[in-house]
């Protein structure tokens, strides 16, 4: 098969699912507002905090604040995933996986095309919000260097690639659990708590900020969104880089073992 | 009123019955329920090790919402939230005839669908724990305050139940919308930060969260003496306003109902 004629085929079935994707707009408006409601009640307590102290010297300031919420909100929009529970409810519960292993597309990669359309759709009402808030004067504390911004891209990418292979792993450890709500469940909170949305995790206290960066959570939407605002040393990228290597490499290899283990496990049989 | 009884005494016992059948399910809603209550002290504890301390919105304030929150909010998680979140699924295939038909009002069955046994050992915890903070801060309650939280808390309750019902309402138009109902537990969860934000952040910016903020603060503030009678009587005139108007804008959606499936 020529080259020319795979990437005719991928580029097909893309297409198929931004039409599909498309159709539910909406949904993907609703996804983007819960982050922003989120983010908003934390970023409104720090005003509020901030405005009532006189913003002190050693807390940061408001738009430094501000800027990281919504650069936070923007990039989550575009690199969390959210497939475990299709793959956990209507693949696996429901049965529909066999439809896939009969398919000559594999698997993962399917899922990859669903998944970044509606990314690409979260993007765009981020998008929406960052020009209305220019338009109103708002001014993101960015950094002017476009290698900067050539960094973040591929920081962004490998952030999503690391979330979707972590979100496959959920959603196909359903195979043996069945039920993964209570997986979930431990997830988001960890989520919430340690990727940087509650707070930024450079004002962790000590040792849980050394702990945390190191995790896989942190080089998800926290570097690539540090990168972008400029607060991060050369030193400090390399290192970024090199754990988010490893940590899409493992959860690569996490999810090909789980789906080639998951398939003889699987019995077809839905609920 | 016997007969709303019974039939509530009736879904309590059936859905408890269908809880300690899927034993390993429930020990798991149960965990859950207790992990999610963790969050809300954990995200108290690390935001407030930043943010400088101002009266209303230190560590002590935001624990103490936590728990309260706990206390109302899990209460609404145990027997009317996971009912809503199936609200969608049955609009979409087309199934609530079925429900339209019952001898009972509609909105209170489909609210009742699924009572989570599980969160009740959150609400129970969170009571314990509300107690202890009172006790740890040498907050001094009374018996009446104690009654005022309860009577506050309950309006709240029909609040936030009013507040669930609107958002999925609005699936009869849009069934397919079944995120929608994730948009409300997700603008539920603001209701654990100090409504002293309002103070000083302008009101364009906090008025949706406003509801959100007034159903824990308030029966939180009667609890510790820091709401006037006059507060209390709006807040309870507005509950009721939101109840009764969630129920109009209901019957007024069930005229668009076609009952055709996706």
């Amino acid at each position: 098969m020529s080259a020319t004629h795979t990437l005719s085929r991928h580029w097909q079935v893309f297409q198929i699912h931004v039409i599909d994707v498309v159709q539910f707009r909406l949904r993907a408006l609703v996804w983007f507002l819960l982050g922003l409601i989120n983010t908003g009640i934390v970023l409104l307590f720090w005003w509020a905090t901030l405005r009532a102290s006189g913003s002190p010297a050693d807390a940061p300031t408001l738009p430094v604040i501000t800027s990281y919420y919504l650069l936070m909100l923007t990039m989550a929009s575009v690199i969390m995933c959210h497939l475990e529970e299709d793959i956990a409810y209507r693949d696996i519960q429901k049965g529909e996986l066999y439809r896939y292993l009969l398919r000559p597309y594999p698997y993962l990669l399917k899922k990859f095309h669903e998944e970044i359309v509606w990314r690409m759709l979260s993007g765009f009402w981020a998008t929406v919000m960052i020009l209305v808030l220019t338009l109103v004067g708002f001014q993101y504390a960015v950094s002017s260097d476009p290698t900067t911004w050539l960094l973040t891209l591929v920081a962004a990418s490998l952030g999503m690639l690391c979330s979707f292979f972590i979100k496959v792993s959920i959603g196909l450890a359903s195979i043996w659990l069945t039920n993964i709500r209570g997986l979930m469940d431990i997830y988001a909170i960890l989520e919430i708590l340690f990727a940087g949305f509650l707070l930024p995790l450079a004002l962790f206290p000590s040792p849980l900020k050394e702990i945390t960066l190191l995790s896989p959570l942190a080089v998800q939407v926290y570097f690539p969104v540090q990168l972008l605002m400029g607060n991060l040393s050369s030193p400090e990228v390399l290192q970024f880089f090199a754990l988010q290597f490893f940590w899409v490499i493992l959860f690569f290899v996490m999810a090909k073992v789980l789906l080639h283990k998951g398939i003889r496990h699987y019995t077809g049989v839905s609920q | 009123m016997n007969r709303s009884l019974r039939i509530l005494r009736q879904l309590l016992s059936s859905y408890l019955s269908a809880s300690l059948m899927y034993r390993f399910d429930f020990l798991q809603s149960i965990v859950s329920s207790l992990l999610w209550s963790g969050l809300s002290f954990a995200s108290a504890i690390l935001i407030t090790s930043q943010t400088p301390g101002v009266p209303g919105m230190e560590r002590s304030d935001l624990l103490l919402l936590s728990a309260a929150y706990g206390v109302i909010i899990g209460t609404h998680h145990w027997l009317c939230s996971h009912g809503f979140g199936t609200m969608s699924e049955i609009i979409h295939k087309g199934e609530l005839e079925g429900y339209l038909l019952k001898p009972f009002d509609t909105l209170t069955l489909l609210s009742l669908r699924n009572i989570a046994w599980g969160s009740v050992f959150r609400v129970l915890g969170s009571i314990a724990f509300l107690a202890w903070l009172l006790n740890f801060y040498s907050i001094p309650v009374t018996a009446l305050s104690v009654l005022s939280f309860v009577l506050l808390g309950s309006a709240s309750f029909f609040l936030i139940y009013s507040l669930y019902s609107l958002c999925c309402t609005v699936l009869i138009w849009h069934p397919y919308l079944s995120n929608i109902f994730q948009l409300i537990q997700n603008s539920t969860g603001t209701a654990r930060y100090p409504l002293d934000i309002r103070r000083y952040t302008p009101l364009i910016l906090v008025i949706f969260y406003l509801p959100f903020l007034l159903v824990v603060n308030i029966p939180l503030r009667a609890l510790t003496g820091r709401l006037s009678l006059l507060e209390g009587v709006y807040f309870f005139i507005f509950c009721i306003g939101a109840f009764l108007f969630s129920r109009w804008f209901w019957r007024r959606a069930l005229w668009s109902y076609t009952g055709a499936s996706g």
